[in-house]
């Protein structure tokens, strides 16, 4: 087979040459230089900073229940995720025409809408949490409070981290790299703008969360750009990733478009594989801890998220039956909206782990994680 | 086997080369003599025309069906009007890869055929008897509308339970209301589309040769190739889940609340293959798209371009036919079997958008899937 596309190769460049006026023929060389920040003209990404500001007042929000006591509003939950700003109490200001809901993976916008009414009606509880009751459950050393649902799950870390997914890496990875938005016009130069081609290039590196001189500077980086720091020491993935957004934008603006493209390759993989880490990372807190209803609980709230969030790359590792199967084996359940981790086990939390390692080729640094 | 695949590839490059260098003195291969005329009076006489005939008849039986359960709503007159709508959505899929000319004019195909349905507009639009169609880009018009009113507006498929929503209702009349409405809506536009073709359009249709843009060549090219997108893309890829990371979307099947999809899908992918073949309804074979690849004497992969073209049809139509209706819940099942179908299908696009219009001079001028904005 190679050798027949070879061939074809072969004859393509015989139909050319053979073709070529002795005038019309200076094959460009694509020549620009990679910068080593992501300083390049006309980037602006300001709607992707305002969803991520809204996320984590959300964020906040959701997490504030783990003081007991704290009931949270439903109908605030459902303002600050569709951005009705009359109800959702921003403590910064965003434009009416920014949101997350309608930014998150279509399918599974509903799937949040269940899940913030979930978290506000077991924040309703004025009891300590355990198996059967929501409630705050306080770690056996008395140092770290969450809210658990009647299931043992902090839904709030698993609406944050399956978000992060299934907006931010989605809208990234599934969304402007795509073919629909990143396979458009780079000629027209817009000021402030660039080309529509640089343009969604940019609103792409707006979601993930570091600052332009990252990983130099590693001030102010959240959620992905946070993730990816903490897996920098197995996975090397801060350079990588930032190599392959800045890489990309240059090749874009050098009309380098197999570049280009080899360097979405670079970034969508390694993002997927710091959410591998970061899942691998959970399990085995959640293992690490398994004995303490609060810190295991928060934990593997935490994996269900990131191994949720895997599903949403075009170019995805692994299935989603593959998804269903490690959520399955950790939350007991297919669905987020139904995972209880007071029954999990550890032979079961073991095996996810191992499927995960083995599925992303990291089995030797599963306990690295 | 492997010297003769050898011999292929070199071929087809030897063949690049020489069209790739032709001189201007040289035969234009654009202009062959195959009789375009002979072909678009095939076209026309046995397959537009007969399909708008067919269409317009099943939709008059529609709108009578409609009268009368209107006028008189009983189990009986709902299961009639049923089969009515059923038989005038099904005719709807050999009319559906004309949008040009008459049908374009008035936006026939969203007009008829925008799908999902939005429901929530559609009750929006009965309580506040909202009963103008005059926006062809809306979901709450045409054959969409009409399958969720007389199959799933109460929620449930139950011809009793149905029938309540317009005998017990509160707002009875307003959903008759908007039922008529949406029925005389699609009457409209059907008996104008085929008013046009019958008393004018046709006869300019089979004059215009050539293969610029504009011609009835490029037309009849373009609207199958359109059609047949939106066919891949709308009725299999999107609710297989294909297009959406592989989350399977099993409400947004056409015909969601009827339940008969795969009939629709299988309607559909024949006509495209009779359009193809210049086949009337009856299975007599005129001229069509087939022979003029043949004039050409059109080849890929060792084979006739028209062999690839019919074999990929009928792996496309065996593909579909497999899945059972209510596709919806099929999928619910299994997505698998969709999956492939819609592979089956995607497989032909390269033959039929590419190879084709390229050995026939003719552009591809519609721009499909039109992204929405940041």
């Amino acid at each position: 087979m190679k050798s027949q596309i070879f061939l074809l190769f072969i004859a393509g460049l015989l139909a050319f040459s053979s073709c070529k006026k002795d005038d019309d023929m200076e094959i460009e060389e694509p020549t620009y230089t990679i910068p080593t920040t992501y300083n390049f003209e006309n980037v602006s990404y300001g709607g992707q900073t305002q969803r991520i500001g809204m996320l984590t007042e959300m964020k906040a929000y959701m997490k504030s229940a783990n003081t007991s006591g704290t009931a949270l509003d439903a109908s605030k939950l459902a303002a600050m995720f569709a951005n009705d700003a009359a109800n959702a109490g921003w403590a910064a200001t965003y434009e009416d025409s920014k949101q997350i809901r309608s930014k998150t993976f279509g399918p599974v916008q509903v799937t949040f809408d269940d899940l913030l009414v979930d978290l506000a009606a077991a924040s309703q509880s004025t009891v300590a949490g355990t198996d059967g009751t929501a409630g705050v459950v306080t770690s056996n050393d008395g140092a770290k409070n969450y809210l658990l649902d009647d299931q043992g799950v902090e839904l709030g870390q698993v609406i944050e981290k399956s978000l992060m997914g299934a907006l931010l890496y989605y809208q990234s990875a599934g969304v402007y790299f795509e073919s629909g938005k990143i396979d458009t016009d780079n000629e027209t130069v817009t000021a402030e703008r660039g080309t529509e081609m640089e343009h969604a290039f940019d609103e792409a590196f707006g979601y993930f969360g570091v600052p332009i001189d990252f990983p130099t500077n590693t001030d102010n980086i959240v959620f992905w750009g946070n993730y990816s720091n903490g897996r920098d020491d197995v996975l090397e993935s801060n350079k990588t990733i930032m190599d392959g957004f800045l890489k990309g934008r240059a090749a874009i603006s050098g009309k380098d478009i197999l570049a280009r493209d080899e360097a979405i390759k670079t970034v969508r993989d390694g993002w997927e594989l710091v959410i591998a880490g970061t899942a691998l990372h959970y399990l085995n807190s959640g293992l690490g801890n398994f004995a303490d209803n609060s810190r295991r609980g928060h934990a593997l709230s935490e994996a269900i998220g990131f191994v949720y969030s895997l599903q949403f790359s075009p170019t995805k590792t692994i299935t989603n039956a593959q998804v269903e199967e490690l959520l399955t084996l950790i939350g007991g359940s297919a669905s987020i909206l139904e995972s209880n981790l007071y029954n999990v086990t550890e032979a079961n939390l073991n095996s996810a782990k191992d499927k995960l390692a083995d599925w992303y080729g990291v089995t030797d640094q599963k306990d690295e994680f | 086997m492997k010297n003769l695949k050898l011999l292929i590839i070199l071929l087809l490059g030897g063949t690049f080369l020489l069209v790739s260098c032709k001189d201007d003195d040289e035969q234009d291969p654009c202009s062959s003599n195959f009789d375009q005329v002979a072909l678009f009076t095939n076209v026309a006489d046995n397959i537009i025309l007969p399909s708008y005939e067919e269409l317009n008849s099943a939709v008059e039986n529609l709108s009578t069906k409609t009268q009368n359960f209107v006028a008189t709503p009983t189990e009986n007159t709902l299961s009639e009007l049923q089969d009515a709508f059923k038989e005038a959505y099904l005719s709807w899929q050999n009319a559906a890869q004309f949008e040009f000319g008459p049908a374009e004019d008035v936006f026939l195909r969203n007009s008829l055929n925008n799908f999902p349905a939005n429901i929530s507009q559609i009750e929006f639009n009965v309580e506040n008897e909202a009963n103008n169609f005059d926006q062809p880009d809306t979901y709450d018009q045409g054959f969409p509308a009409l399958d969720y009113l007389l199959f799933g507006v109460a929620g449930s498929i139950d011809l009793a339970v149905t029938l309540q929503v317009y005998t017990e209702n509160s707002n009875k009349e307003k959903y008759k209301s908007y039922l008529n409405a949406v029925v005389s809506n699609i009457e409209t536009k059907v008996n104008e589309t085929n008013d046009k073709w019958t008393s004018s359009y046709r006869n300019s249709f089979i004059a215009r040769t050539g293969t610029a843009a504009g011609t009835s060549l490029s037309q009849i090219i373009n609207g199958w190739n359109e059609n047949y997108e939106l066919f891949k893309r709308n009725k299999i890829g999107v609710p297989s889940g294909v297009l959406d990371l592989n989350f399977p979307l099993p409400t947004k099947v056409e015909a969601y609340y009827s339940g008969i999809s795969s009939s629709l899908a299988v309607a559909a992918l024949n006509a495209s293959l009779r359009l193809y073949l210049g086949m009337d309804g009856d299975g007599n074979n005129g001229i069509g798209l087939d022979d003029f690849l043949e004039e050409v004497d059109a080849e890929k992969n060792g084979k006739t371009l028209d062999a690839v073209i019919q074999e990929q049809f009928a792996s496309a139509i065996n593909a579909v036919a497999a899945l059972p209706d209510p596709l919806s819940a099929s999928i619910e099942n299994d997505e698998t079997p969709t999956v492939l179908a819609y592979n089956e299908i995607t497989k032909q696009v390269v033959n039929i958008k590419t190879d084709l219009p390229s050995v026939l001079c003719i552009s591809i001028t519609y721009v499909d899937n039109p992204s929405d904005s940041d």
